[in-house]
């Protein structure tokens, strides 16, 4: 049997929480559309989401919620967006420890809230525009796996084939647990331990 | 033992095979595809080494893509048996994997899982070929949707920019239209459009305004002709003459050359009108240029010319006429003197004076005419001037004549003859506004009027003159205009007899109005400030031939004056002595002072044909004796110097012809002496 595991595209059956799920795309609307169910699915549950976007205006992704029918008052706090220079870069400068702590921070307060937990997406594509190494992104994936088992965030860090190398692709799929692929979630076949995942070292390549 | 010769399939390799052909997807190019694969199947288990060998759909450079990774890799060693799987659609072949595994035999399980991941790849390479040619086929559409749209939108924007030109155009061709309309519309000249049809299209305000005609009464061309010419035969001339201009015209294309034509207006009044044209697109514009009013003024400066040159000869005949006067008249008065009151010979005298007062008036009028000079005022009484006057003018007409003056004398201070002129014209007037006969009535009296009752005479007491007739009356339009120079209804008059009126009353301050009413007969009223009557009375009175002394110097050219001036001057009792011109009578007058004996009076003809007047002589005498005396004297009754001497330091004026008593009263009146004593006795 092989060793996936699937759940269905809608997210409608329950994401453990602490589920850290690497999300290849290449095609906007339906990164647009799978996100999009992502937090709906989240909210349903009582989570509360945050998504770090890249270019995206905070005001268009809320549209797209509303369009997924996830239905928002005016000072609505179960969902919220962030840029993600400002979330992994709040200093100028990659900082794996402002970014782990930030989500805890979210995570905690979202409790306090009375949410039942968080649900975080992160768009990646400020490692290329900052040439991010490849170590130095799979030393941060690791890290975030320890996160999740003490901080029990969902969460998914998105990656655009478009931007990043095969070679990278594959890489950044050693270190995550768990893939969204062809609208499915599954246990990725790929993942190795963290002293394995980081035996490479290059640098990110567009 | 037996070897199983089916190796067992990892499912953990079989899910990471089944991953890497699930996410190929989202690859994008044949060398990243390449990297992805290779370094994935290098994960499976047992393999030592993967090559991929690719090219892309557009036949671009191979790209080698190797799946070890690092030292330990490379340390391991194959079993000399690699696979290689070939990466092809079924319409192209883009490369092969190679790999090579520590037990080949062993990998061959895994080879349906591998071929079926390099047709994925195959496919994903062919389908994002496929994807870019039809990106660069939309963007190559796109591109140029966007140019045929920036095409479009420029030509709209053309097409709005030339709407909007054509609008402004269009507003200005309006406003030019109706600029042009409206001036057409105010031209001072009357137009007319006429179609080829024949109809009627355009009259500007001056047509109507002119002819009286509009639109609905001539509404075509011959509705214009049948109006306008009423007389048919005359029609039929305008038509050949406005015929043939307008085909000489249309032969040279050039204007409808202007003819005169006589055009009876829409009141039945006659015009004299200047028509031409021009046609164009087969419709005629008309032109009118009314020439009634220039004829009339080119008529009336005829008459005037002839009047005024008929002026100055019977300006001049009656001059002559009053020397020749002086002479019958002066020698008739002397021999009244002297005849007994009763028997022929004296009526026979004053019959004969009477004549000649009555010739006097007679040139006194011509001289008005010929000059209608300041009136030479003095204090008289109107009523008998009515009477005289009245029925002298009503002679001869079929008119009866009832004069009523009263009992009370109507004192004015006024131009005798002028006066009579007035009244004579008024009475003619009033005879010839009844051809079948009827009667005239003239009545005179002092009235009162209040301050404003007739402006713009003031308030006080006035002698009213009127001259009434039953006869045919004057049209309501024409009053207004009765009393203009040259305008008159009469088919042989000349314009002036009223205008000449009007102006004589008001230079002595008087009023001249008239009623009508047509059929009912005409009214002429005059009003003339009163005098007191006392004044009146005492001119009235024949004043007796006073005597003097002292010498006299006479100044005339005509011998006869002369003489006859020396005599009734030696009768009176001075010593004469006659000159014929200004020159002569200086000299006699300063050889006389110079002399001790000096003139204490110079009596002075006012024109002296080819010698010194007496105008320039009186300026020069003054010159030299401030103190002279001096009397005007002229056959030119109406010569400015006549009217006002005084100015011309002329203490009095004996106007020709005269009497002896008329020269008796002036050089009493002069020297202020009961007995005169002129100079030295």
């Amino acid at each position: 049997m092989p060793d996936i595991e699937t759940t269905s595209f809608d997210f409608s059956e329950l994401l453990p929480a602490g589920m850290h799920l690497c999300y290849i795309y290449s095609d906007d609307a339906e990164r647009e559309q799978t996100m999009a169910a992502f937090f709906a699915s989240g909210i349903a549950r009582g989570q509360k989401g945050l998504s770090i976007v890249d270019t995206e205006h905070p005001h268009d992704v809320l549209t797209r919620m509303k369009d997924m029918g996830v239905t928002f008052a005016e000072d609505d706090r179960r969902f919220s967006t962030a840029p993600n220079d400002g979330a992994y870069c709040p200093h100028g400068a990659f900082s794996p420890d402002d970014m782990l702590n930030g989500a805890q921070a979210l995570y905690e307060h979202a409790r306090g809230e009375g949410f039942s937990g968080l649900s975080l997406s992160g768009d990646m594509s400020w490692a290329v525009r900052r040439k991010i190494g490849l170590d130095e992104l799979l030393r941060y994936e690791v890290r975030v796996n320890e996160f999740l088992k003490a901080c029990p965030v969902t969460a998914i860090c998105e990656y655009d084939a478009r931007k990043f190398d095969g070679k990278t692709i594959m890489d950044i799929l050693n270190v995550h647990p768990a893939m969204l692929v062809g609208g499915h979630v599954v246990r990725n076949p790929y993942f190795v331990r963290p002293e394995d995942a980081l035996d490479g070292g290059e640098h990110l390549r567009h | 033992m037996i070897a199983d010769p089916t190796p067992l399939v990892d499912p953990r390799a079989l899910g990471k095979l089944l991953l890497l052909q699930t996410t190929l997807h989202a690859m994008q190019t044949p060398e990243q595809i390449g990297d992805f694969v290779a370094r994935g199947l290098q994960k499976l288990p047992g393999v030592v080494s993967v090559t991929l060998r690719m090219r892309g759909a557009d036949g671009s450079a191979e790209h080698v893509a190797r799946g070890e990774i690092g030292d330990a890799a490379s340390a391991r060693a194959g079993d000399g048996l690699p696979l290689s799987i070939p990466i092809a659609s079924v319409r192209r072949v883009f490369g092969s994997i190679e790999l090579d595994a520590e037990d080949g035999a062993a990998f061959l399980a895994y080879r349906p899982f591998v071929e079926s991941l390099a047709n994925t790849v195959a496919l994903t390479i062919e389908n994002r070929a496929h994807e870019r040619a039809l990106s660069q086929l939309n963007e190559g559409l796109e591109s140029a949707v966007r140019d045929r749209t920036a095409d479009l939108r420029a030509a709209n924007e053309n097409l709005r920019r030339e709407i909007g030109e054509r609008k402004l155009a269009k507003t200005a061709l309006r406003e030019g239209e109706a600029r042009f309309r409206r001036l057409v519309q105010l031209m001072p000249i009357p137009l007319a459009l006429v179609d080829a049809q024949s109809e009627m299209q355009y009259l500007n305000d001056r047509f109507s305004q002119v002819f009286g005609y509009t639109m609905e009464d001539i509404p075509t061309f011959h509705d214009w002709w049948h109006r306008a010419f009423p007389d048919a035969e005359y029609r039929a001339a305008v038509k050949a003459r406005f015929a043939a201009a307008a085909e000489k015209a249309a032969l040279t294309n050039s204007l409808i050359r202007p003819d005169e034509y006589r055009i009876t207006c829409r009141d039945g009044t006659l015009r004299d009108v200047e028509v031409s044209g021009i046609g164009f697109d087969g419709e005629l514009l008309a032109t009118f240029v009314d020439l009634t009013d220039r004829k009339r003024e080119e008529a009336a400066l005829q008459t005037l010319q002839k009047l005024e040159s008929l002026g100055t000869l019977a300006g001049g005949i009656a001059h002559d006429f009053n020397n020749v006067l002086t002479g019958i008249l002066g020698n008739l008065s002397m021999l009244s003197e002297r005849a007994t009151d009763t028997g022929d010979e004296s009526d026979l005298v004053r019959e004969a004076i009477a004549a000649s007062l009555t010739a006097r008036g007679l040139a006194q009028q011509l001289l008005t005419f010929s000059s209608g000079g300041n009136p030479i005022s003095a204090n008289i009484d109107v009523a008998p001037l009515l009477r005289i006057a009245a029925g002298f003018a009503a002679r001869g007409s079929g008119a009866r004549c009832v004069i009523d003056t009263g009992d009370q004398p109507l004192p004015v201070y006024a131009d005798k003859d002028q006066l009579t002129q007035i009244v004579q014209n008024l009475v003619i007037n009033a005879s010839q506004a009844m051809p079948d006969g009827g009667t005239i009535t003239v009545h005179g009296a002092l009235v009162d009027l209040a301050a404003g009752e007739l402006p713009p005479l003031p308030g006080g007491r006035y002698v009213r003159c009127q001259v009434r007739d039953d006869g045919v009356g004057i049209p309501e339009a024409n009053l207004p205009r009765i009393f203009d120079p040259y305008f008159t209804t009469k088919s042989k008059g000349h314009g002036l007899g009223l205008a000449v009126c009007h102006s004589i009353v008001v230079k002595h301050g008087g009023h001249i109005g008239v009623e009508s009413r047509p059929g009912a007969g005409t009214c002429f009223t005059l009003h003339l400030p009163a005098i007191d009557p006392s004044a009146v009375a005492a001119s009235a009175c024949p004043a007796p031939v006073r005597t003097g002394s002292g010498r006299v110097l006479v100044m005339d050219d005509d011998v006869q004056v002369s003489r006859v001036l020396r005599r009734m001057l030696e009768r009176l009792g001075y010593r004469v002595e006659c000159t014929a011109d200004g020159a002569a009578a200086i000299a006699a007058y300063a050889s006389a002072d110079g002399a001790g004996d000096p003139f204490g009076l110079v009596i002075m003809d006012l024109t002296i044909a080819g010698g010194m007047g007496g105008r320039e002589a009186m300026t020069r005498l003054r010159v030299r004796f401030p103190e002279v005396r001096a009397v005007v004297s002229s056959g030119y009754g109406t010569d400015p110097v006549m009217a006002d001497a005084s100015i011309y330091g002329f203490r009095g004026v004996l106007a020709k012809p005269y009497r002896l008593e008329d020269v008796s009263r002036v050089v009493a009146a002069v020297t202020h002496g009961a007995r005169i004593a002129l100079g030295n006795p």
